[in-house]
This record gives C-alpha cells, sequence and structure tokens, in this order.
C-alpha cells in the first residue's frame, strides 16, 4: 500500500496511508526505502481482523479520520535517514569482541558472531567473480539499496562462507534481485522463509551435504550460504525484525538443500533448476519461500500406485490458507514443493517419470470445494466478494477442473500438475520424504545460474588446498 | 564499561536527514570565524552511531576529545555511554528511532536516542527524560522559532516550566533557589535542552550563533511552578490540561531580571527599554511572581488575569523614551512598529505586551517578606508559550521506585 502512496506522491498527488497501529514501525521504516521517508501515516487503532463493525466504526471515526485530515493538510514531519558508509571504508578497528559488539549494536548481524569483514577477506571472496566489486546485481526494496559484487563479498565473510562460494552467493543474490522473486514481500507477516535449491556439479565441488540430513546445519557449504541469505536480506535489503519485517513468528534461515543429483540421473528425471529451464551442466540456485512443511514419515509401499496416496494426502493436509495463491490473490502462482528421499523417488521412477507422477497428484491429491473456499474467505478474511471457485471458474479465471454446484466435489489445490514441485533429497535409504508448503507470488521460484570464474578450477584447488 | 576500560558511546553529534553530519557545516563556520583552534576537532569521528572511545583514561580523554570537537557548553558531560543512554531509554515508551523533528538552524533529526545521548551527557537522572522529551518537542514547535533563537544576536533562551505532580516526582525546584542552583532537575533538564540545540542543531556560539552576550540562562534554565504556594491555576491548566496532569512550558526569555518588591516594582521594569525587543515582534514576556505578592494579590481579590491587566496598564515603557530609543532611530529606519504600537503611543505609553492576555504569569520562588519577582522580556516574533504535556511510560511508579532504591543503595553500600 505504501508503495502506490509513494507512486501518488511521486506524481504530486498528496497521500494519507491507512495503518494498523502493529505496523506503524515497519510503515516508517518502509518509507525511507520508498524515496519518501515521511508519507503521511493514518493510524487505525488495534488490527482491523478482530474488531466487530461498531469498533471499527469508532476507531476509526476517533483516530483514523483526524489522522487523515491531518496529513493532507498539515505540515509534514522529517525523519531519520541513513546513510551507508563508502563500500570501502573502515568502520572499525578492534577486537574480535568489540567488531562484534559493534555489528550488534549497529543492527549489523543475526546475533551470531560474524567473521569481521577484512579488506583481506573480502579481497579473497572478488578473487572468485570475474564481475567488478561495485558491478550493481539490482537494487533491493526496501532500504532500496544496491547489491553490489562488493557488498555480497562483504556479507559472505560475515557468514562464515568460504571465498570459492562467491559465484554461488552472486547468484542468489541475481535471483533476490530478480522481480519475479518478490523480496519486497520478504517482510510480510505469515513470515516464510526462503529455501535455497542447488543444482549442478558445484554440489560435489564444494561439498554440499546431500544425502542424510541435507536440511540440517553441520555442513559448512549448505549452512554458511543459507546464514548469507538472511544476512544480506537484513544488511542490504534492509529487513529488521521490529522494523520491516514483520513476520508474525518467522523462523530460522534454511540450510541450502542440494539436490541428489546421481539418483536424479539413475532415474532419468530432470532436477528442479531443468524443470526451471536452467542449461543442462550449469550450476543453478533456485529460491522460492515456504511458509512451513512437514516431514512426511515411513511412507510404505512397492510401487507409485502404493506410495503416491499417502504423499498426495500429506499435500492436501498441509495446504490451507496458502490457496489463495492457487486462485484469488495472485491466481496460479501456488508451487509446493515436495521433497523425496532416492529410495521412495526410485520406487516411483520404476513405473513413473516425473511428469507423470505430478500428473498423477493433481488428479489424487484434491479437497472439497467448501473446504477451499473457506480458506479463501470463511475462516480468514483474505479474498473478499466471497466468490465460488465455480464463480471464478465462470470468470474465465480458474479451468474447468474447479467447475461444479456441489460444495463437496472434489478440486485440486493447484492449478496445473508442474506447479507441484519435486526434488530428490535426503537419506538415500530411508523411506520419509518432506513437503514444503509455498507462499505464493510473494516469494516465487526463481532461478539463477552461477557463473564461474576464469581459472575456476585452479582457484579452487588453490582455496581447497 | 568494557573490561578494557575503553567506552562505548552514543554519537550526540546531529545527522541530517539527508544521512549528512551537521558538524562538516560547523567546521567550516568555525574555520570561518577563526575558531579552529578552540574546535580544532570539528567534524573529526566516526561516522556512526556508535564509537568507542579507548582507554588508558578514556573518561578524561572523552572530555578532551567532546571539547575539540566542539561537543560541549564549556562544562565536563557525563560520558553518553550506551549502557547510561539504553538505562534511560526504558523511561519512555517511545522507540529509539523516532524523531521528533529537524532541530534548527542546522537540521539535525533529534531521535529519542540523540536525545537521550545529550540528556546523559547533561547529567540528567534517567528519569527527566520524559520531560526532556516533551521540552524538546515544544522546542521543535514552528512557534518557537528555533531558527531564530538559535542565531539571533539577542541573547535569548528557552526558559523551562515544569507543571504538575511529575514537578515534585522528580524534584524540580519551585522555591527557595528555583532557579538556581543546587537541585539536579533544574540543573540538567535546562542543559540537556541546551546540548540538543547545540550538539543536534549546531547552535555554536560564534560560529553559527552570535548572541551579543549570551547569558548565564544559556547553561540551563528551568524550574517548576510553585504550585504548592500559588493561590490561582497554574500554567498549563491555564493551557487547557487537566489538573493532575504534567507538563513543560516554553517561553523565549531575554534574561532574568531580578525585581524586588511588588506588581508596582515589576511594572517600572516591564515599562522600560528592556521590554523593548520584545515589544517590536509582539512576543509574550514572562513573570515569575513571588508567592508573598501572589499571596497579597489573591486576598485583595485579584485574579491572575487582574495581575496580567495591572500590569499591562501600568508597566508602560514612557512615549518620550519610546520615540527617542535607540531602537526607533537605528533599527526601524524604513520600517514601522507594529500597529497595536503606534496607536498605543498616539494615546499615551507603550505597555510591555500586545494585550494582557500575553504576559506569561508563573509564580515561583520561596515565600519571603522581601520578595523576589523576576521579569524575563520576551524576544522575536511569533509570539510564544509553547505547552507539552509530558508522555510517561506504562510502568512509571515502579521505574522510578526503582531508580530511587539504585541510587540510595550506591551510597548505602
Amino acid at each position: 500500500m505504501l508503495r502506490v502512496s509513494a507512486i501518488a506522491e511521486g506524481a504530486g498527488v498528496p497521500t494519507s496511508s491507512l495503518c494498523c497501529e502493529g505496523f506503524l514501525g515497519q510503515a516508517k521504516t518502509t518509507s525511507v526505502g520508498l524515496g519518501y521517508p515521511n508519507l503521511a501515516l493514518a493510524t487505525v487503532p488495534g488490527h482491523v481482523d478482530v474488531q466487530s463493525e461498531n469498533e471499527l466504526r469508532s476507531n476509526v471515526l476517533g483516530t483514523t479520520v483526524d489522522h487523515v485530515i491531518r496529513n493532507l493538510t498539515g505540515e509534514i514531519a522529517a525523519v531519520q535517514a541513513t546513510k551507508d558508509p563508502a563500500p570501502d571504508e573502515i568502520v572499525f578497528q578492534g577486537s574480535f569482541e568489540e567488531v562484534n559488539r559493534l555489528f550488534l549494536e549497529n543492527g549489523w548481524s543475526d546475533g551470531l558472531p560474524i567473521v569481521p569483514p577484512t579488506k583481506e577477506k573480502i579481497a579473497a571472496f572478488l578473487a572468485f567473480t570475474d564481475l567488478p566489486p561495485d558491478h550493481a546485481i539490482g537494487k533491493l526494496l526496501p532500504d532500496n539499496r544496491l547489491a553490489t559484487v562488493w557488498n555480497v563479498a562483504v556479507n559472505g565473510v560475515m557468514a562464515g562462507c568460504r571465498p570459492e562460494y562467491m559465484p554461488i552467493l552472486v547468484a542468489l543474490v541475481e535471483a533476490m534481485a530478480d522481480p519475479q522473486y518478490g523480496v519486497e514481500h520478504s517482510g510480510n507477516t505469515p513470515g516464510a522463509e526462503t529455501l535455497i535449491v542447488l543444482n549442478g556439479p558445484l554440489i560435489k565441488q564444494l561439498h554440499f551435504n546431500y544425502e542424510q540430513g541435507a536440511l540440517r546445519d553441520g555442513f559448512q557449504a549448505n549452512t554458511a550460504i543459507g546464514r548469507f541469505w538472511r544476512l544480506y536480506l537484513r544488511n542490504v535489503a534492509g529487513f529488521l525484525l521490529h522494523q520491516n519485517d514483520k513476520g508474525t513468528f518467522g523462523n530460522t534461515w534454511r540450510v541450502v538443500l542440494a539436490e541428489n543429483e546421481d539418483s536424479l540421473a539413475k532415474m532419468g528425471w530432470p532436477t528442479v533448476a531443468a524443470d526451471m529451464g536452467a542449461p543442462p551442466g550449469e550450476s543453478a540456485v533456485t529460491i522460492s519461500r515456504f511458509t512451513g512443511g512437514n516431514v512426511i514419515v515411513s511412507v510404505f509401499g512397492d510401487s507409485a500406485e502404493k506410495l503416491l496416496p499417502y504423499l498426495g494426502n500429506a499435500l492436501v493436509t498441509h495446504t490451507s490458507w496458502e490457496l489463495v495463491f492457487t486462485v484469488g490473490l495472485a491466481t496460479g502462482t501456488y508451487r509446493p514443493l515436495l521433497v523425496l528421499s532416492p529410495l521412495i523417488a526410485e520406487t516411483i521412477a520404476r513405473t513413473m517419470t516425473k511428469a507423470e507422477a505430478q500428473e498423477w497428484l493433481f488428479e489424487n491429491a484434491r479437497m472439497p470445494a467448501q473446504l477451499f473456499e473457506k480458506y479463501l474467505w470463511g475462516w480468514t478474511n483474505l479474498i473478499p466478494g466471497k466468490r465460488t471457485l465455480n464463480d471464478w471458474v465462470r470468470l474465465g479465471k480458474l479451468p474447468r477442473v474447479f467447475a461444479g454446484n456441489d460444495p463437496n466435489r472434489l478440486v485440486p489445490v493447484v492449478t496445473k500438475p508442474e506447479h507441484v514441485m519435486i526434488a530428490v533429497s535426503g537419506d538415500p535409504l530411508r523411506s520419509n520424504c518432506y513437503l514444503f508448503v509455498h507462499n505464493g507470488m510473494l516469494g516465487f521460484p526463481t532461478t539463477s545460474t552461477v557463473k564461474l570464474p576464469q581459472g575456476w578450477r585452479s582457484k579452487l584447488r588453490d582455496a581447497q588446498g | 564499561m568494557s573490561s578494557d576500560e575503553s567506552l562505548w558511546i552514543v554519537l550526540p553529534a546531529g545527522q541530517q536527514s539527508g544521512g549528512g553530519w551537521i558538524d562538516d557545516t560547523l567546521k567550516q563556520r568555525a574555520a570561518e570565524q577563526g575558531l579552529h583552534a578552540k574546535v580544532p576537532l570539528a567534524g573529526n569521528f566516526p561516522r556512526q552511531r556508535i564509537e568507542v572511545v579507548r582507554g588508558p583514561a578514556a573518561a578524561e580523554r572523552l572530555q578532551e576529545l567532546f571539547l575539540r570537537r566542539g561537543w560541549s557548553d564549556g562544562l565536563p558531560v557525563i560520558p553518553p555511554t550506551v549502557a547510561r543512554v539504553k538505562e534511560m531509554l526504558s523511561f519512555t515508551d517511545r522507540a529509539p528511532t523516532e524523531v521528533l523533528g529537524e532541530v534548527e538552524p542546522l537540521k539535525g533529526l533529534a531521535s529519542v536516542e540523540k536525545i537521550a545521548a545529550n540528556a546523559v551527557m547533561a547529567g540528567c537522572r534517567p528519569a527527566y527524560l520524559p520531560v526532556v522529551l516533551a521540552a524538546v518537542d515544544g522546542l521543535l514547535d514552528p512557534s518557537f522559532n528555533l531558527r531564530g533563537v538559535q542565531t539571533t544576536d539577542e541573547n535569548v533562551t528557552p526558559l523551562l516550566v515544569v507543571n504538575g505532580p511529575l514537578a515534585s516526582e522528580l524534584d524540580v525546584n519551585a522555591r527557595f533557589g528555583a532557579l538556581g542552583p543546587g537541585w539536579q532537575a533544574n540543573a540538567t533538564i535546562g542543559r540537556a535542552i541546551r546540548l540538543v540545540m547545540h550538539n543536534i542543531g549546531g547552535g555554536w556560539p560564534g560560529a553559527v550563533a552570535f548572541a551579543g552576550l549570551g547569558q548565564p540562562g544559556r547553561y540551563t534554565l528551568c524550574l517548576a511552578e510553585n504550585e504548592a504556594q500559588s493561590p490561582w491555576p497554574p500554567l498549563h491548566v491555564e493551557a487547557g490540561l487537566p489538573a493532575g496532569s504534567s507538563a513543560v512550558t516554553l517561553t523565549r526569555a531575554e534574561t532574568v531580571i531580578n525585581v524586588t518588591g511588588g506588581l508596582s516594582e515589576l511594572a517600572s521594569v516591564m515599562g522600560s527599554a528592556a521590554s523593548g525587543f520584545g515589544i517590536l515582534w509582539s512576543g509574550r514576556p514572562t513573570v515569575l511572581l513571588a508567592p508573598a505578592v501572589a499571596a497579597d494579590c489573591a486576598r485583595r481579590g485579584m485574579s491572575k488575569d487582574d495581575v496580567r491587566r495591572f500590569l499591562w496598564q501600568e508597566g508602560r515603557w514612557r512615549r518620550a523614551d519610546w520615540q527617542k530609543s535607540w531602537l526607533t532611530e537605528r533599527i526601524l529606519a524604513g520600517r514601522s512598529w507594529p500597529e497595536w504600537v503606534v496607536t498605543a503611543a498616539r494615546d499615551g505609553d507603550i505597555p510591555a505586551a500586545r494585550q494582557p492576555e500575553d504576559i506569561v504569569l508563573v509564580v515561583a520562588g520561596g515565600d519571603i517578606p522581601i520578595p523576589q519577582n523576576a521579569y524575563c522580556p520576551s524576544w522575536g516574533f511569533p509570539p510564544a508559550c509553547i505547552t507539552r504535556e509530558i508522555r510517561l511510560p506504562a510502568d512509571w511508579p515502579a521505574l522510578l521506585a526503582e531508580a530511587r532504591d539504585d541510587a540510595a543503595a550506591l551510597v548505602a553500600r
């Protein structure tokens, strides 16, 4: 909403943005990043979701209206802007403990000790890219700060990455800056967290874990790059809790999920990156935001037909309000991710391609239409207008498969079979799977290929030697 | 303080909304005015929120650093350590990053944290922060004309009057010696406002501020109204706040002139060239009325309005003196006095304010038979008497009690 106000102000139209009380802090910091640090806010006391019509009316008449009038007629307040140090400025000299204290005081750290980003360490990272340090990868909301190769290296050092991870870090920030991903939504209240999926030869070259415990911290590459992601969101994009990050709960950053490409090759299944259109033979990162997930334990059966019903059931039972991304809020952007252990994947692959497994899930993982609609506007107020799925079909916004008048008819949870993404990783010899529930267009799957520097092989040898 | 005796401090200097630091301008202005030797390190500091001043003797080093950077009113300061600033910030519910406004003339942003850092430097107890914040809020009211106050050749300074129960809770002196010295709240709350003006607004004397003489009130000028010995409604209630609330009121005082005696003596001082500059700009002068005089007036049935009317009626600058005054001859060449002054001169002598209501009346000082009053002539445009209610944090009583216990424990040990 503030982004709309910024556009209006840009066109010379005065604005007053309505803002629920709990969001004032976020609004103030967000507007700084939008280049209009004093966008006028009108407070709506409390949160509208839990107020009766009378409460809302008295709150709006008692407070909000006055604010709107003041905003449109009064003097505009000045606010704090921050000026970043120059990229190569030495901001501090001191001990390891002192550097860490300063970074914490300034909000530049996630709370764990950081590796002090000294010029020597940054230079080692820069040696692993052919791009110049001041190369601008993009501009990141909400702080509207430039993502540069230099600040990628700085945050990589801080996160505990090794210099040879640099090409992956650059690719990650390219994806982060891709408008399709929607980094500006990273502070929304569901608090979804990004999962990075890695494909390609770098998995083995950089010693990523892609087997047992694939989603657990404990391997340097998976762990440090996962931490880098969150530090970069903080320090460059500007997502700080109690300010621009309004995740109600949130969760800790996720380690990088590397696919088991040996298993995929054996089955002849495409990788996630290949599904996303990345060129074969190259390494690529795919980022996507997931609101939650769960392990599907002890998937039992010796054929695809016996294994898939349990997985399909998981897909239905774990999907709830996220259906606003299937229809309503951003129709057709719901992209859940099913991670299969190699054991389960290879059993399914005996009789099915990946596309056929996706087709099966589309046909069979279904829920009653009336439950679907409750998630949209019955139990939530996410989608106004109380349109039924059938209405959406008649409007031409949904495929025919959602049509019908029987409230108990079964409908799919995605609009296309390929929207259920499938990855293969984890303990190769255990029959557990994992399902990630997706945050739709607010962190849409985005893939970026990793560009390696000249002389990669020898540089890597030296770094690992 | 960390184990190696380094001091982690919050920088008190003003940063503008575009991110620039006012010290860059101040450094230039100081050099132009030949003040480089006084502030050789102006602008020379890490451009961050926080700085580490290292030992040995970090506290002494900090005094020297701050003096040389120009962050001083000349008196030693309490180091604004991160810990002290945080402790002080616990006495407000406002976010440290909240900005109250731009401090003129160099437009440093008064964030709650920066204000707290300056209040720590001034020697404020943490519990004074709500008063300081309310006073800064008043200071930034456009009608206070801080830009003018900071840069004028006159010696004007903010006069702070604290009202309500908070005045006694914080022991802001209203009685004997209310204008000092001896009371921590009076001494440091006023000083905090001066340091905010100096460090965040950039009102460096001789570089940006060109008051001819200055005045001791520019170190601090803060008192409470003697409500207990006043027969009339207090200042903040006159301003429309509920009785029982606490508030701080700001006026602009050119100086504090002692007047021994009663209303007639006050009127005689008001009806003189002392009021000239205030009259020129239709300002609002302040009268600090001794309790004995107030009691005497009340006995004679006079209300506050009656007192104001008397002072307005009797305290007149003689037309002949006005006509040949320096202001008329030198300053006004080619311009004219305000319409109300010209009208008054047509009929006789000139009152010290445009209308009786413009005289700010405060009962203050000790109750003694030889009453000590004061007249504080006003300065500049627009007329200003700004009252701000003091906002307390939700758990105020507990916070205050805890702070008192902590202070007592230090002594007991």
